[in-house]
């Protein structure tokens, strides 16, 4: 504010920073967004930046389709094959399906557990940022090969498989930057993970309302605490055997290279013992999703609330002990193997509760299927599925067979695609008006689900029996004569149709941001906490800190049930906790929030320079660590709030 | 068309309509496709011992599978039509918050329905674990992106070389296949495969893996590198030979007398 100021300040860079903070705040233009700590700003960045890079692994996927189209195709060369492969599996696990779960965290943490923001509201921008820096790291290896050009068709990108088996990623085997700017890359996403797994659970486990106890929150914050310890635990282990590699290929170390006395098998056992409770890192949030839709749409409360917490809770230990059936085909012997067929086993009974939950959800209710419901109730039927043909990788000798064919890639797609990302998709539909104000059509959202569910069925069944003929993953090109070619071209069509689905997608966002129906506070007449405030909500969230006294405790403040178990609106007025804010609050005034900040982007830009100098040159790490410190110290010294005046 | 309000409403009829055209219609895309069964590769066509097995395990533990999964796939369904919102009845229904009678029964349900498989998946993951003794050895080393093949001989001494790609072995006998990544330094991870004849066992650089097979009808079939290997591990195929114990002897002789055009009289192999 220009008040009448005596004598000109001193232009000081302390006052300097907080006018620019003081600007950020405003919630208005483009700084506004780079500056911003808010919980609700930060998940549609996450958000937004997550469906650009669905955009991206999606084209890879249409490119690997095209190529596998027919038997004998040249559109891809094998070394540009590997290359989008190897970028699809990275792009979609680590720069998809993880921010979009990260997304919902952030929208919907605070707001369930009627809290006005995280608890580290920076180091959730740091998460952000460092998320979308690290992806723009690991895709511009695409540009930069060590030798060609670009332009003609010799790309830099990593060519070792999402899963990186060693030694194959090693100098010798795999001589240019792309694995660098992989393992690198990786790690740079592995510590914005663990920023934001940090700060859910200390933001689920302290900044909930008076009255949630644990056994209050909804599911959606169950599954985020799970997922949240789950990347705690899982990304340190990807970090270690990323550093390992680095050292192995930055610094000629041997942890991996067998001809001097390395093990290859090192790799495969830290890089499983993280990528299977990374499976359940990226369904768990999608379980958390549809255990909230089902519910609103069926009329019900969720079926058996504490069975399928704790199954949640028991899928994330169990995750810990199933990663060996990553590698029966290894040698582990016939005692590691009989261990892990009897675990994978055991680790499907909590995922099968869940199922029977959802569907004794659903029944007796007064389902209303809209959008979200339809894309809920696609995720229970394909994730059975997945789950299913999950059970037969626990039958192990059949799994000699199926490993590293088409039917593990049909089986993890069911899982990811036709469970995560259905989930996500509804949950896309579900909150769309609550934190944009307007809803999504309906027409559209319908058009999309079914485009995309018999895409997706198109695509990944065919792939199932793809693999019982023997076909094997990760080639390029294979032969005419051995019956594959029908099928390949079937899931070819298939992923077109879900590229088509995506676009009807994107114009019903554009179409309902403009022309959607204003969706006011409680469109669909919902249970929880999120819904009781303003849409869009306000910085602040909740004028006052709302007091919960149950489960579904906003239902329970629009409704209570008579003797017979039926519920009946409460009249309005009669329930204590009508006009939930006074006038006097409603314009947040007096709030204290946390102050923008521009030093996360500032620390967020360290680790990207850092890793780009360990590939080309130390002085530029140099620069990055200086960059980093400047981050870090500004960070450290500015003030969380503004100090009242 | 019956009136609307008598038995099943026009709207939901109209749905099943729809979907028994897309049953048939996927079971006569199925149908057609499968001409295309017979695959060179096709695990469900086995001509081994272990494939077979493998086969038999499969189909064990398909048949509940399916079962579930149209449990719940029509279970769904039939929620679906049955609970869908019915205009002008805007109660709301009776909320059940759980059963736990129910829910420890389907929780238990599965763990009783898969122990029943405990054994039979234990005891193939053993059987197809232990080489049977007097077994043939054929030593398997993997290159990107090649496979070589050699005949160790009793007493040690030089092994008959095979031919590159092609793995002869004679009919209805064990066969230990000695796994090695790389000849003299290392290389990457490949993973041996023949379908019809047993599942893969990965060939990794500084681990002595091993595997049986044993081909039980004359023939040849196709084998594929399944571990991925570099640019070259879409073409690292190979053929196994499964011939009469006389072809065999023959081939070997053949390959031993072309080897350094030397001749070997007593053609004694390791195992046999």
């Amino acid at each position: 504010m220009a008040s009448v100021t005596v004598a000109p300040k001193r232009v000081t860079m302390a006052g300097a920073m907080r006018q620019l903070r003081e600007e950020a705040g405003t919630y208005k233009g483009f700084w506004s967004w780079i500056a911003t700590v808010d919980h609700k700003r930060i998940g549609v960045l996450y958000g937004a930046t997550a469906f650009v890079f669905f955009l991206v692994g999606g084209i890879e996927a249409l490119l690997i389709r095209v190529q596998l189209a027919k038997p004998g195709a040249d559109f891809l060369s094998p070394d540009q094959y590997n290359r989008i492969f190897t970028m699809h599996g990275t792009t979609m696990v680590f720069l998809v399906v993880m921010p979009l779960s990260a997304a919902f965290f952030n929208l919907l943490v605070p707001l369930m557990i009627g809290a006005r923001d995280v608890a580290f509201p920076r180091m959730n921008a740091f998460s952000f940022w460092l998320f979308l820096f690290g992806g723009i790291f690991l895709n511009a290896s695409f540009f930069l090969p060590s030798h060609g050009n670009f332009l003609k068709g010799d790309l830099g990108a990593p060519d070792g498989g999402w899963f990186g088996y060693a030694p194959l990623t090693l100098n010798r085997f795999s001589p240019g930057n792309g694995i660098d700017f992989w393992m690198l890359g990786l790690n740079v996403l592995g510590v914005a993970s663990l920023a934001g797994g940090f700060n859910f659970v200390v933001t689920i486990l302290n900044m909930r309302a008076p009255g949630m106890s644990l056994f209050r929150m909804p599911l959606f914050v169950w599954m985020t605490l799970v997922t949240s310890f789950l990347l705690i635990f899982a990304m340190p282990i990807i970090a270690v055997a990323l550093f390992e590699l680095s050292f192995d290929r930055l610094f000629g170390a041997n942890f991996f290279n067998a001809a001097a006395g390395g093990t290859p098998l090192l790799w495969q056992h830290m890089f499983w013992l993280f990528g299977h409770p990374e499976v359940y890192i990226l369904i768990l949030p999608a379980m958390g999703i549809v255990s909230e839709i089902l519910p609103t749409f069926a009329r019900k409360p969720l079926f058996g609330y504490p069975f399928v917490v704790f199954s949640g809770v028991a899928i994330g230990f169990m995750s810990w002990g199933v990663w060996a059936h990553h590698m029966y085909t290894t040698g582990l012997g016939s005692v590691a193997n009989s261990a892990f067929g009897v675990s994978t086993i055991l680790i499907s009974i909590p995922t099968g509760v869940k199922i029977f939950n959802w569907m004794a959800t659903l029944w007796g209710g007064s389902i209303r299927f809209t959008t979200p419901l339809y894309f809920s109730v696609g995720f229970i039927a394909m994730f059975t599925i997945g789950g299913l043909t999950g059970v037969t990788h626990s039958i192990v000798p059949t799994d000699y067979q199926q490993q590293d064919t088409y039917y593990i890639v049909a089986h993890f797609h069911q899982v990811l695609f036709g469970g995560a990302l259905f989930g996500l998709f509804g949950g896309i539909y579900y909150w769309f008006p609550k934190f944009t104000g307007r809803m999504m059509s309906e027409g559209w959202g319908k058009l999309q689900f079914w485009l995309m569910f018999i895409g997706f069925n198109l695509t990944f069944q065919p792939m199932m029996i793809l693999g019982l003929l023997g076909m094997p993953r990760r080639v390029q090109t294979y032969p005419d004569g051995y019956g594959w070619g029908f099928w390949n071209m079937m899931a070819t069509v298939g992923a077109f149709t879900i590229a088509v689905s995506i676009l009807v997608f994107m114009w019903n966002v554009v179409y309902s941001l403009r022309k959607g129906a204003v969706a006011g506070p409680d469109p669909w007449d919902a249970r929880t906490l999120e819904w009781s405030i303003p849409s869009p909500p306000p910085p602040y969230n909740f004028a006052e800190i709302p007091q919960v006294h149950g489960l579904d405790d906003f239902w329970h403040k629009k409704y209570t049930e008579d003797a017979s178990g039926r519920p009946v609106p409460v009249a309005a007025g009669a329930s204590d906790s009508a006009p939930e804010h006074g006038e006097e609050h409603a314009d947040g005034h007096g709030i204290h929030m946390p102050s923008p900040s521009y030093f996360p982007v500032i620390a967020a830009l360290g680790p990207p320079i850092i890793a780009t100098g360990l590939i080309y040159d130390m002085a530029i790490a140099a620069v990055g660590a200086f960059v980093l410190v400047v981050g870090l110290y500004g960070w450290a010294l500015e003030p969380a709030t503004e100090p009242a005046e | 068309m019956a009136a609307p309000g008598k038995g099943v409403p026009v709207r939901n009829r109209h749905f099943s309509r729809v979907l028994l055209l897309a049953s048939l219609l996927s079971v006569a895309v199925l149908l057609s496709g499968c001409s295309y069964f017979d695959s060179p590769q096709n695990v469900f066509a086995p001509h081994g011992q272990v494939a077979q097995d493998q086969k038999n395990l499969f189909f064990l533990t398909m048949w509940p599978a399916l079962a579930v999964l149209a449990l719940v796939e029509f279970g769904l369904l039939y929620i679906a039509i049955r609970f869908r919102h019915k205009k002008g009845d805007d109660g709301l229904p009776v909320q059940t918050h759980g059963n736990n009678t129910l829910e420890i029964g389907w929780t238990i349900a599965p763990i009783i329905l898969m122990a029943f498989f405990v054994p039979a998946v234990v005891g193939g993951i053993f059987d197809q674990g232990r080489t049977p003794k007097n077994s043939l050895v054929v030593d398997v080393t993997a290159v990107q992106w090649q496979w070589l093949f050699a005949y160790p001989v009793a007493g040690g001494g030089a092994p008959v070389q095979g031919t590159v790609g092609e793995l002869h072995i004679p009919v209805n006998k064990t066969i230990d296949i000695r796994l090695k990544s790389g000849t003299g330094t290392n290389d990457v991870i490949h993973s041996f495969w023949v379908p019809k004849l047993a599942g893969k066992t990965d060939v990794i650089p500084g681990r002595a893996n091993h595997m049986w097979i044993k081909g039980t009808d004359i023939g040849t079939y196709q084998g594929q590198c399944a571990e991925f290997c570099g640019v070259g591990h879409a073409e690292m195929r190979f053929k196994v030979v499964v011939e009469s114990q006389a072809d065999f002897d023959a081939f070997l002789k053949q390959q031993a007398a072309a080897q350094q055009g030397q001749d070997q009289p007593a053609l004694a192999l390791h195992g046999e």
